[in-house]
């Protein structure tokens, strides 16, 4: 029993630097996270739902409106990285019929005709979510 | 539930897939002068990239190609399945055997749960392993960036049960790991503990999280691993002119151009190294120059013949370059600020800080570690090379090194990792 107890300097600070890991890690907190929320659920936690990337809004279009052809052209007008690399089956649609449009406000108006040659006025709003918008042509 | 499962069966085929064909068992009287079974891992890995960077170029499917590897390692594994089983209930570096996989179960878990992937992994890598999860091949790409990490990264994603993006993302995380438990092997005459307590030292300073979906990473590793071979004749004098020592470095080095840009200079580094290294006899020396100088010219041919395009991001300016170097007050403002960046990299990354100290003491005791002066060569080009890269920029020089040295500097703060362990091994850093 003695022997059990006895450690010496070195030993503890093997298991402290462990704790240390495990802590660095959040192992505990990690698995928690895995084992309550889906995959899903993370990204959207990670890649926001409705800002930056905006990961949650294209999943929820993929999803429910573009289910069979994920064929879609989206414009984010923050500066932030593309998000469709994150739907492996993701296709862009160069006609633009499917537009979904990431942190747009009414200023951006101008760009959107400007830069990318789009007018809203074609196109039949489908779905909306704070900033976030999906319209088809 | 499900994926708290598949992560521990994600890292029992990474532990299967990398421990065959090459190991003690497999090849005993080649191997027997590597003492630790990190070795096998990091030299079968090296063999299983090669495999994969092979493959890369041609449309091949990924089940097949992994039903294949799996059927003939299974075989191996039935074969030698009485002396395997002896191996893994033996209590020889039990704790070693534990801390690996209980490292990688944390890293894992902490990947899983913290899904965020960089802006170059997002816009870069990611679209390559899309490319490859989705069956085509390297040619499909019409890329400069080289490829190898993504295409292992949808290799392992595809052949996972759920197929979610970051479980083919592990495999980087398991192979940097073995990478950092390989350094351990190298400390001699310590208990278990101390050599437990370098690794989770190198991990807590080592392991970045916001570098998730880069290859800055895989490069530490190669690096990393690579400056572990060059030392390995110095501390076994069984592997001088060893040809199986130089079939494993032959094989790293054909993998490096092909991960980053950057690591083509890398490759000419390491290849210039390995031309003044005395363990190598001539014909080494003379393969090893033409394999390397076919693998980068095989690079640029396809990148600039193939593709039409820029090998690399910025091209080299000219006239830039002399405008730079001839203007006095350019080139003291341009050096000044990489220096800034540098150190401020230290603070970013501390391994590189830990990397350059280590690179510093051996320095004092240099007289003491009989070695060629392979690190001395290496920091003196690589700092050349990243001295040369900011002053020769067209991009604004301040926004080029905000965004990139510090991640060039981790890439190769591995590299003289290794000095560590010497200077440990010679109790002029003390542990216990």
């Amino acid at each position: 029993m003695k022997k059990f107890f006895f450690f010496n300097k070195f030993k503890y600070i093997f298991f402290i630097t462990f704790f240390f890991l495990l802590s660095f890690t959040n192992f505990f907190s990690n698995i928690y996270n895995i084992y309550s929320r889906t995959y899903v659920e993370r990204m959207i936690n990670q890649h926001g739902f409705c800002n930056g990337i905006s990961y949650g809004y294209v999943n929820f279009i993929l999803t429910n409106f573009l289910a069979n052809n994920k064929k879609a052209y989206v414009i984010n007008f923050e500066i932030v990285a593309d998000s469709t690399s994150l739907f492996s089956d993701f296709q862009v649609d160069k006609t633009k019929k499917n537009l979904i449009l990431l942190n747009f406000y009414d200023e951006n108006l101008f760009i959107l005709k400007k830069n990318y040659n789009i007018d809203l006025n074609e196109y039949k709003l489908m779905n909306k979510n704070k900033s976030c918008f999906f319209y088809k042509k | 539930m499900i994926e708290i499962l598949q992560i521990f069966v994600q890292l029992l085929i990474f532990i299967f897939i990398t421990y065959f064909p090459f190991n003690s068992l497999t090849f005993p009287k080649i191997l027997i002068h590597y003492k630790s079974d990190f070795f096998y891992f990091f030299f079968n890995i090296i063999f299983l990239s090669n495999i994969l960077l092979f493959t890369s170029f041609f449309s091949i499917n990924f089940y097949y190609l992994f039903g294949f590897i799996v059927f003939l390692y299974f075989l191996i594994f039935i074969f030698y399945f009485k002396e395997i089983f002896h191996k893994i209930c033996e209590r020889n570096n039990l704790l070693i055997k534990l801390a690996f996989i209980f490292s990688n179960l944390f890293l894992f878990f902490e990947i899983a749960s913290n899904l965020t992937i960089g802006w170059d992994g997002l816009s870069i890598w990611l679209n390559k392993a899309n490319n490859f999860y989705n069956g085509n091949n390297y040619f499909d790409l019409n890329s400069s960036y080289p490829h190898l990490g993504s295409y292992m990264w949808a290799f392992f994603w595809k052949n996972s049960f759920l197929q979610l993006e970051y479980l083919g993302r592990l495999f980087i995380v398991y192979v940097y790991l073995v990478t950092i438990f390989l350094f351990s092997s190298l400390l001699t005459g310590h208990k278990n503990f101390a050599k437990l307590l370098v690794i989770f030292f190198l991990i807590f300073f080592s392991y970045v999280k916001d570098l998730h979906g880069y290859q800055d990473i895989l490069i530490f590793s190669i690096l990393s691993a690579l400056s572990i071979l060059f030392i390995l004749p110095y501390l076994n004098k069984k592997l001088k002119k060893n040809y199986n020592y130089f079939f494993f470095l032959i094989l790293s080095i054909n993998l490096l151009p092909w991960i980053k840009n950057e690591c083509v200079f890398y490759t000419i580094f390491i290849i210039l190294l390995l031309l003044i290294d005395n363990n190598l006899s001539n014909l080494q020396k003379f393969l090893l120059l033409i394999v390397g100088l076919l693998n980068i010219s095989f690079q640029i041919f396809i990148v600039k013949i193939y593709f039409q395009i820029q090998l690399f991001q910025t091209p080299l300016n000219i006239e830039v370059l002399f405008a730079n170097f001839l203007n006095l007050k350019e080139l003291i403002y341009r050096i000044f600020y990489i220096t800034i960046y540098i150190f401020h990299s230290f603070f970013k990354y501390p391994i590189v800080l830990i990397g350059f100290s280590s690179f510093l003491i051996y320095l004092i005791y240099k007289q003491k570690i009989k070695l060629q002066n392979f690190y001395i060569i290496f920091f003196l080009l690589n700092m050349s090379f990243i001295y040369f890269t900011y002053i020769t920029t067209v991009s604004p020089i301040i926004w080029h090194l905000q965004t990139s040295i510090k991640r060039l500097m981790f890439q190769t703060s591995g590299f003289y990792l290794v000095l560590l362990m010497l200077l440990i091994n010679k109790k002029k850093i003390k542990i216990s």
